[in-house]
């Protein structure tokens, strides 16, 4: 299924039903994902790894520069 | 109404391979407070589309939905063959300063100081993450009412 879009949430804001559904802790920064073609949503608490880990979660990044 | 501009060095700790030393670690860190702050107050990250341009080659089809749609990317210096990155943030941030604050992020502030005024700051990643933690801790020990008034009080006055 293909990512469409994605929207940043705080899990503080969303209902209880919708934390307890997708197992999201009660505070912290929340990225919801639309999925198509069968029209859903994926919950996903940022922990630690930030965004980059997010990212990553996505796949790897496909070229390198020097070291930083 | 605050808006945050990555830098370059910013956007690459972020989607580089690369990324073993301890100040890309800062830059990343500095990235996910910004992105942390737009759920918190009215703050929006901006990133340059010359910026995005450079990073958007190592990026899949989702990496790329991911900063299309969560960020916002800001094509007005793009076309501009004698524009760099540099001069593209300055003349980005000078436009958007007209309408809100802007924190531009950076490890080389010299790079933007002709444009610093009462609107536009630039903060070094270790500087900005230092900032914004109190400002969140003045915000929820109740110090400050709101976010954007904790944000405000220090980083623009």
């Amino acid at each position: 299924m293909a990512l469409k879009n994605i929207r940043f949430a705080r899990a503080e804001n969303l209902s209880k039903e919708i934390r307890d559904e997708h197992s999201l802790p009660s505070e912290g920064l929340i990225i919801i994902e639309s999925l198509n073609p069968d029209l859903r949503e994926n919950f996903i608490a940022i922990k630690e790894g930030g965004i980059r880990e997010y990212l990553l979660s996505k796949g790897q990044f496909t070229e390198e520069s020097p070291q930083q | 109404m605050i808006t945050i501009i990555p830098s370059l060095e910013v956007m690459k700790a972020v989607t580089d391979n690369n990324i073993s030393s301890s100040g890309a670690d800062l830059r990343r860190q500095a990235f996910d407070k910004a992105t942390d702050l737009m759920t918190l107050g009215n703050v929006e990250v901006l990133i340059e589309g010359l910026v995005y341009e450079r990073v958007e080659n190592k990026l899949n089809d989702e990496h790329k939905v991911v900063f299309q749609s969560g960020y916002r990317i800001d094509n007005s210096a793009k076309g501009l063959s004698q524009y760099g990155t540099t001069q593209a943030i300055n003349f980005v941030a000078e436009s958007e300063s007209k309408s809100r604050k802007v924190i531009i992020l950076t490890e080389n502030p010299d790079d933007f100081k002709s444009i610093c005024n009462g609107n536009v700051i630039t903060l070094t990643p270790s500087f900005f993450i230092e900032k914004v933690t109190r400002a969140i801790n003045n915000y929820h020990r109740k110090i400050i009412s709101n976010i954007d008034d904790s944000l405000n009080a220090l980083f623009f006055l």
